[in-house]
């Protein structure tokens, strides 16, 4: 073997040794985070009261005293689980305590209501999202053309 | 060449073509009567009942060219009449059964669809509003060179709400449309609708006091009741306030709110106009399992003697409205 040919030798090895080299200290962990990919239920526990009150459009927080109502809300991630209501003398959907669920638990539009009585389908008019402590809520109580939007907010 | 005015005649393809239709329509149409209309004056609430109208065609139309037949029936929104009516024809040129005209059939006078076409030519009557034109067009076509003679059976069926309403039937085609004599229509007397919900409304009446200002709605919304002291009697004008007094009806059962100056104060809006929002359910304090029917009311003022209602002493009623 020439001299030559042991120095190209040793020159291509020395390149493939840098590549590699390069590849391995390029090559750092990718951190995720437990739980990252694991879809999550907003937690919406807690005691909910009115802030303002619309029917078709027109604010009516003045025209009916809804500082009384209050919405309880019970949270499980999976199962439907218990609301109660604090005062029966503000309009509602449903007038007896029950239990409540998500729609879909990951991207919730809706709530649904059940009690012995009756059911009804609340409207989140935004999808709630984790840690807020505000919802607007989108139902009807009579007639479909009667459109009641309440502003809620955790207590 | 110069017309009486003075003005260039000039030769207008258009209008040629124009008057050419015209001439046309006036040589080929036809004449179509409501020779008769069965129909009950009461019926059941919820009771489906048939209505038999005979229809002559005359036969003043000699193209001998197919047409539809289109025929309007007046009824009240409440019954829904859209899903609940079947209609069909058997004549001596042929029998059909007809469906709901769409929104993209029009009546070629007024340029309408057939339902608003017919609400434009007709109205609705004596009747004071809550009516509506639904109309239908045979799935057959029919040629009547020589004249026809026919009976149209309306099947339709009675809401579950008391009334009285005057209903009304109109005939037409699809290719003439309301032009000349291509159509026909009757209002017959105002019938009554017995046995069922609530207070009866009486459609044919004067309209009744607008109290509730939500056009729609049941005993489950919130309502605001407004009572301005400028409509009828002038007595409750410049009151320094005004009470409610109100029963809400639910079946045998009634609960009555008055002289309770705390919760039935009506609030002053302005311009003799007094208002008052409440839940019927919360504020007749009604029991979970019961619901309300309708609601009397009257209202008093600061001296408590004097009471608005109707003029005959009774109370306005507030009855459920809704077309859902």
């Amino acid at each position: 073997m020439k001299v030559t040919q042991i120095s190209f030798v040793i020159k291509k090895t020395s390149l493939v040794c840098l590549v590699i080299g390069l590849f391995l200290m390029c090559e750092s962990p990718i951190f995720i985070p437990e739980g990252a990919f694991q879809e999550v239920t907003v937690d919406m526990s807690g005691s909910w009261k009115i802030t303002s009150a619309y029917r078709n459009g027109i604010e009516i927080s003045d025209k009916f005293d809804f500082t009384g109502f209050g919405l309880k809300l019970d949270f499980d991630n999976s199962e439907a689980t218990a609301y109660q209501i604090e005062t029966k003398q503000v309009p509602f959907p449903v007038i007896s305590d029950g239990n409540w669920k998500y729609n879909d638990p990951v991207y919730p539009t809706q709530m649904h209501l059940f009690s012995t009585l009756d059911t009804a389908i609340i409207e989140f008019v935004e999808s709630p999202i984790s840690g807020f402590n505000e919802m607007r809520i989108k139902f009807q109580l009579g007639c479909s053309d009667n459109v009641y939007i309440y502003d809620l907010e955790l207590h | 060449m110069k017309n009486f005015k003075g003005h260039r005649f000039e030769w207008n393809p258009y209008r040629a073509m124009a008057v050419f239709f015209v001439c046309m329509l006036l040589i080929f149409s036809m004449c179509m009567t409501i020779l008769q209309i069965d129909q009950p004056s009461v019926v059941s609430a919820g009771e489906a009942f048939e209505i038999t109208m005979q229809v002559d065609v005359s036969k003043d139309d000699d193209t001998g060219d197919p047409f539809f037949l289109i025929v309007g029936f007046l009824a009240p929104r409440a019954w829904n009449a859209g899903v609940n009516t079947t209609v069909r024809f058997e004549s001596s040129v042929g029998n059909s059964t007809m469906r709901l005209t769409t929104s993209d059939e029009i009546d070629g006078n007024t340029k309408l669809p057939w339902n608003s076409a017919f609400e434009r030519k007709f109205g609705i009557g004596d009747n004071y509003g809550e009516v509506e034109w639904v109309t239908f067009i045979a799935d057959e076509a029919f040629v009547a060179a020589d004249g026809a003679t026919g009976t149209v059976y309306i099947t339709t069926k009675a809401g579950e709400d008391n009334m009285i309403v005057q209903l009304a039937y109109g005939i037409s085609n699809q290719t003439w449309g309301f032009s000349d004599d291509n159509f026909d229509l009757v209002f017959t007397d105002c019938m009554q609708v017995i046995d069922g919900v609530g207070y009866p409304s009486n459609l044919c009446g004067p309209k009744p006091r607008q109290l509730v200002e939500q056009a729609t709605f049941t005993m489950n919304d919130l309502i605001t009741i407004v009572f301005d002291a400028k409509d009828g009697d002038d007595f409750m004008l410049g009151a320094s306030f005004i009470d409610l007094c109100a029963k809400a009806y639910s079946g045998d059962l009634v609960y009555e709110i008055c002289d309770h100056e705390d919760v039935a104060a009506l609030n002053y809006m302005g311009d003799d106009v007094w208002e008052i929002t409440l839940w019927p359910r919360s504020y007749f304090d009604i029991p979970e399992n019961q619901d309300i029917d309708f609601m009397e009311v009257t209202f008093t003022n600061d001296k408590g003697n004097l009471v608005a209602s109707n003029e005959d002493g009774s109370a306005f009623i507030i009855a459920p409205k809704c077309f859902d």
